[in-house]
């Protein structure tokens, strides 16, 4: 009986959590940001936002399988090697989690987010309050996977978003870190429509919201730190690796569509000033 | 309730601060029944047009405070997830608001979200059911059909790379056992969200991490609303035929349920349009029958090779299967009963040509023949399946009824008519107990009983005769198994005694018997008896990517004949030797190698003849003969999941020696089979592949296959040895897909080809080639329409051809979600006949066969 007491207790006190961490429902984002390297707006990839009314994930799924296979040891070194493949002939689009794959976790319980993010060969996470975004709501209305949505206009670090948001879904959430209406965003646009977020595909769901694979793996940083920390990878991508990398006694070129041995001293990425990232206010 | 009042409290003291300029809207949200407030509601300030002013979230106290200007003629929404929402005048209510949220489900307008087609996570690959199936797509058999890797054959029996998989689950458990055609070809694909594979799968717990397995085990993944529920779905359909002359009939009704304790699926099925249904029962994992009885009597009824059997059954078709699961304290109860009833007609007209040195033979003759089957099984089983305890106890029973009557014109008219019933029963148990992790005791016992009598009535020239055979068999195995593993090594040794008591009594009045010695020559009283007793050991290595396995089983076996021959005793080994190796998730390879002495089957121990049909003898082998074999084999399969692509291959080679040979005479026109003291070696290979991949941009996928074999063989007919060699080689594709909205595709072809060459003589190829295409429109969300176009070439003779071309149309209408109306027209061009020509070792049969004419069947299916 002794036995029955601990187990008894550890259920009562598990079960609230985890009925906390049930997901309402889960929805498909396809995000639209700009190729890095060519300014232009052509790379696309699919997000998914698992929310309940006071929690959330939202994920690549795509960076959730890399991440899931990074957790055990053999998916690990098949990854390391993709990604050093990747970097060695100088093919940036193959590496997993390029820019824009990344986690955002909000908890309007304990009042934080954080934002999970892979910089160059680094992991940093971003803690901070629940943002209190001062979202201007418009007359407009249009219709987005069959909800009448409300446009809502803010400025949010650094850009202007545009939002549509469906009142007649009571989770106050959306795609990245935008949230704080009256409603699910549907739709989120940046004002010079370099960074887009569209629902396309909502469900109910019992699937847990879930957490983010090695969490313990990232480095915690601040938000704008983080930005600067990002920059300064894009502006000397292979001069940031070959430092980390120099200890190990590699050495990293890049090529270019060629195979021409590009000049280390040559821009890979576009400059800031060119295209800059969806924060912008670092 | 006091925090409440203070808040309230709060609320009023803030609203009359602000009151001068502002009015405040504020208010708690509360769960009905207990009051218990509500974080997180959504709360909407909208002016008299409806339009959003302003908004708020309920605070962890479930307290919500907006200001506006004026209020009049405003409301407010509150809404939440998993609450109905309240709308609420502001003009007519007094502030602040206490709102009473009563629970409720909220309604979503649900579009799906789109998850990767294939995904792979371990060992467990992940097939998304909604991104493969097409509109035509009925059952989830029909799904699986279209996901690269896995390939389900008519009767529902699943392979992945080229392998049978070794478990079906429904949701984690496993209903059906072997019997999972009945899923395969009844549950709605719309039911499944996602198809897992699991790949290198160990069913049993107990076993995991000491025993590797290579085969791969499939589990269904329910989407939630088939889940907790019993789902329906049913069909009926009726209509007319052209060739049979009469009505048809198609219905199914299938029910199911997935309950966390408890699983059923119900099906009734019935037609008369060319569905053999009783093999979708069948039990793809059923051991081979230990009575080790087979049918003397064999009386079959004309067939058509390499022609869909919708084109050529003539059939009545009943089956009803009910399966159900309790999860009992520590286990799995189950309980499965079926039925199935067949009635076949079938009529051909056969001219089979004897190649003999003294010119060929040739017999003409026109058969028409029915076959009434009906089969009843029952099955229990109880299973534990623990990490320590594996306990598995299955009582089945199986009684049929097979009744067979063939009549023939020709050179020797004739009726037959064969009454082959049979009746068996069997129980096995299993347990095996897992010691400090690394320790495993197995104990198995396995009884069977058998009986199998074969009546054989035929009525040729005004003559009746005849054969009645009673064979009956039991069979008992006991054996304890003691294996320990350490470090990826694991040693066993099995141990064990296998006794089996058979006897065997045919008679025969016909023509022949009047003979002298005919007692002796066409009357048999047989036992053959035998006791074994066994040692294997296994040694099998298992170190993450290499898994090593040696079995080199040794037992000694004592033959009690009862005077039909001489008794024996026996030492037989036959070591096996495979080996797996994965080097990385998407490659495996394997080997095997086996060689072996085996006795020969007892079945042929009878000194009398025994007639199997109206014109064949069968006479025993008068001495005890040991038969041996090797063979090796090589097996290779590569996926590459993130691109859905998926290939295996696999080869094998086989040799045997027998001291005995099959020995052809032929008397008049009746033939006689017995065996000569004469060497007869055969050889075997064959080779297989398998490329298939999807194809994203039109949801579909592709499949590329090829096969080879190689027999060779030997007889001796007419005193002379023919050393026979046949070789075939097959080629295939398939592709589907959705490229338009409202166009889908599926298209198959498959091109084979064959040849037969007797002492060195080589009979020319001979090829045959199947085209299928079957393409859906979809002209309004509505209305399908399937058009099936069906093209078969065969080769009679060299350079001889024969065409058919089938076409059938389909129109349904969607009424509603749970109701669909159907039209088929089948084979519109009304084509009734087919011919084509096989050869066996030593003739050639031409023959030509009737098809299902034209038909029209109206059909309604409802869903629940």
């Amino acid at each position: 009986m002794k036995g029955i007491l601990p187990i008894i207790a550890i259920c009562v006190s598990v079960a609230p959590t985890s009925a906390q961490n049930k997901a309402d429902i889960e929805v498909s984002y396809s995000y639209e940001f700009p190729n890095f390297k060519t300014a232009a707006r052509e790379s696309h990839n699919q997000y998914i936002l698992r929310a309940n009314t006071r929690e959330s994930r939202f994920f690549s799924p795509r960076t959730e399988y890399v991440d899931s296979m990074q957790s055990t040891p053999e998916g690990k070194a098949k990854l390391n090697e993709i990604t050093t493949n990747a970097y060695t002939s100088g093919n940036f689009d193959k590496i997993p989690r390029a820019d824009g794959s990344y986690y955002v976790v909000k908890s309007a319980t304990s009042d934080k987010m954080h934002c999970y993010e892979t910089v160059g060969m680094e992991k940093l996470v971003s803690e901070e309050p629940m943002p209190k975004i001062d979202w201007q709501i418009g007359e407009d209305s249009r219709n987005i996977l069959g909800y009448d949505c409300v446009k809502a206009t803010t400025q949010y670090n650094g850009r202007v978003w545009n939002a549509w948001f469906a009142p007649d879904i009571p989770i106050q959430n959306g795609p990245w870190k935008l949230s704080g209406l009256p409603g699910l965003i549907l739709e989120a646009e940046s004002a010079d429509g370099l960074y887009i977020f569209t629902a396309t595909g909502i469900e109910k769901t019992g699937k847990d919201i879930g957490t983010v694979y090695l969490a313990d793996q990232y480095e915690k940083m601040n938000r704008k730190e983080m930005l600067k920390a990002k920059r300064a990878f894009f502006d000397n991508p292979l001069g940031n690796i070959n430092a980390q990398l120099s200890g190990k006694n590699m050495k990293i070129t890049a090529q270019d569509e060629h195979g021409n041995k590009v000049d280390n001293g040559k821009r890979i990425f576009a400059t800031r000033e060119e295209v800059d990232f969806i924060e912008t206010d670092y | 309730m006091n925090r409440i009042r203070t808040a309230l409290l709060f609320c009023c003291m803030m609203a009359a601060l602000y009151s001068a300029a502002q009015v405040n809207v504020s208010g708690i949200v509360v769960e009905e029944g207990d009051n218990e407030p509500l974080p997180g509601a959504s709360v909407i300030l909208r002016n008299e047009e409806g339009k959003i002013k302003k908004y708020a979230t309920s605070n962890s106290k479930g307290e919500f405070s907006i200001s506006s200007p004026t209020i009049k003629g405003y409301t407010i929404d509150v809404s939440m997830m998993s609450f109905a929402k309240q709308t609420i005048k502001l003009d007519s209510v007094k502030l602040p608001l206490t709102i009473v949220m009563k629970a409720a489900a909220t309604l979503l307008k649900e579009v799906a979200v789109k998850a990767d087609r294939i995904r792979e996570q371990g060992d467990t690959i992940t097939y998304n059911v909604g991104s493969f199936a097409q509109v035509q797509d009925r059952s989830i058999g029909d799904v699986l059909k279209r996901m690269p890797g896995i390939d389900v054959a008519q009767n529902g029996k699943i392979q992945y790379q080229g392998e049978d998989i070794n478990k079906f689950y429904i949701e984690g458990s496993d209903l059906l056992g072997g019997k999972y055609g009945i899923a395969t070809n009844g549950i709605n694909h719309d039911d499944v969200g996602a198809v897992e594979v699991m790949e290198n799968h160990q069913p049993m717990q107990v076993l995991s991490g000491i025993s590797f397995s290579d085969k791969a085990a499939i589990n269904l993944k329910l989407k939630n609303k088939a889940k907790a529920t019993w789902t329906f779905h049913g069909d009926a359909g009726g209509g007319y035929s052209w060739q049979p002359k009469g009505g048809i009939w198609d219905g199914e009704l299938f029910a199911m349920a997935v309950m966390p304790g408890f699983q059923n699926i119900t099906t009734v099925k019935s037609n008369n349009i060319g569905e053999n249904l009783a093999t979708q029962a069948t039990d793809f994992f059923a051991a081979i029958r230990k009575t080790d009885l087979s049918r003397y009597v064999g009386l079959s009824l004309p067939g058509v090779p390499s022609l869909k059997q919708k084109r050529t059954l003539f059939n009545r078709s009943v089956l009803a299967s009910t399966n159900s699961l309790w999860k009992v304290k520590g286990g799995e109860f189950k309980a499965q009963i079926d039925y199935s009833f067949n009635h076949i007609k079938a009529q051909a007209a056969n001219i089979t040509t004897y190649y003999l040195e003294s010119g060929d033979r040739v017999i003409t003759e026109n058969r028409d023949g029915r076959d009434r089957s009906h089969d009843i099984s029952a099955k229990l089983i109880y299973e534990m399946n623990q990490k320590t305890t594996f306990i598995n106890n299955s009582l089945e029973a199986n009684i049929g009824w097979d009744d067979v009557r063939l009549g023939v014109t020709g050179s020797l008219s004739n009726e037959q008519s064969a009454s082959l019933p049979d009746y068996y029963v069997n129980n096995r148990f299993k347990m095996i107990k897992r010691f400090n992790g690394k320790h495993l005791v197995t104990f198995q016992s396995i009884n069977e009983w058998e009986s199998l009598p074969q009546t054989l009535n035929v009525a040729i020239n005004g003559e009746s005769l005849r054969q009645h055979i009673s064979d009956h068999a039991f069979y008992t195995h006991e054996s304890a198994t003691y294996a320990f593993s350490i470090k990826g090594v694991t040693v066993s040794l099995e141990g064990g005694i296998k006794g089996y008591l058979r006897s065997m009594n045919s008679d025969y009045n016909g023509d022949f018997s009047d003979s002298e010695n005919s007692d002796n020559l066409f009357t048999n009283v047989v036992n053959t008896n035998y006791l074994t007793l066994y040692v294997t050991p296994k040694f099998e290595y298992w170190i993450k990517r290499v898994n090593l396995t040696l079995n080199a089983p040794v037992s000694f076996a004592n033959y009690k004949f009862d005077k039909s021959i001489a008794n024996r005793s026996e030492v037989y080994f036959s070591p096996s030797l495979s080996m797996n190796w994965k080097p990385n998730n998407r490659l495996s390879l394997g080997i095997r190698g086996s060689t072996g002495r085996s006795p020969m089957s007892l079945d042929m121990i009878h000194p009398g003849y025994i007639m199997t049909d109206y014109r064949t003898f069968k006479q025993g082998v008068d001495n005890f003969y040991n038969s041996s074999s090797q063979n090796i084999s090589a097996r290779i399969s590569y996926k590459h999941t993130r691109q859905g692509l998926f290939a295996n291959a696999f080869a094998s080679h086989g040799w045997s020696h027998r001291p005995y040979t099959m020995v052809q005479q032929l008397y008049g026109d009746y033939i006689m089979y017995s065996y000569a003291d004469a060497k007869s070696d055969g050889k075997m290979f064959m080779a297989t592949g398998n490329i298939g991949k999807t194809i994203d941009f039109m949801r579909g996928s592709a499949n590329i296959n090829g096969s080879y074999s190689r027999n060779e063989s030997n007889l001796i007919s007419e005193a002379r040895n023919i050393n026979s060699v046949s070789t075939s080689w097959s080629v295939g594709g398939k592709i589907n897909g959705a490229p338009l909205r409202w166009l889908s595709f599926d298209y198959s072809i498959d091109f084979g080809n064959s040849r037969l060459k007797m002492n060195g003589v080589k009979n020319s190829w001979l090829s045959g080639m199947e085209n299928t295409l079957l393409i859906n429109i979809i002209p309004h969300s509505k209305w399908e329409w399937h058009i099936i176009g069906e093209h078969y070439r065969n080769e009679l003779t060299a350079g001889t051809y024969k065409n058919v071309f089938l076409i059938d149309t389909k129109i349904a209408f969607k009424l509603s979600k749970r109701i669909e109306l159907s039209a088929n027209l089948n084979n519109i061009l009304n084509q009734r006949t087919y011919n084509y020509t096989t050869y066996n070792q030593i003739s050639s049969f031409e023959s030509q066969r009737w098809l299902r004419g034209r038909e029209l069947l109206f059909s309604i299916s409802l869903r629940k």
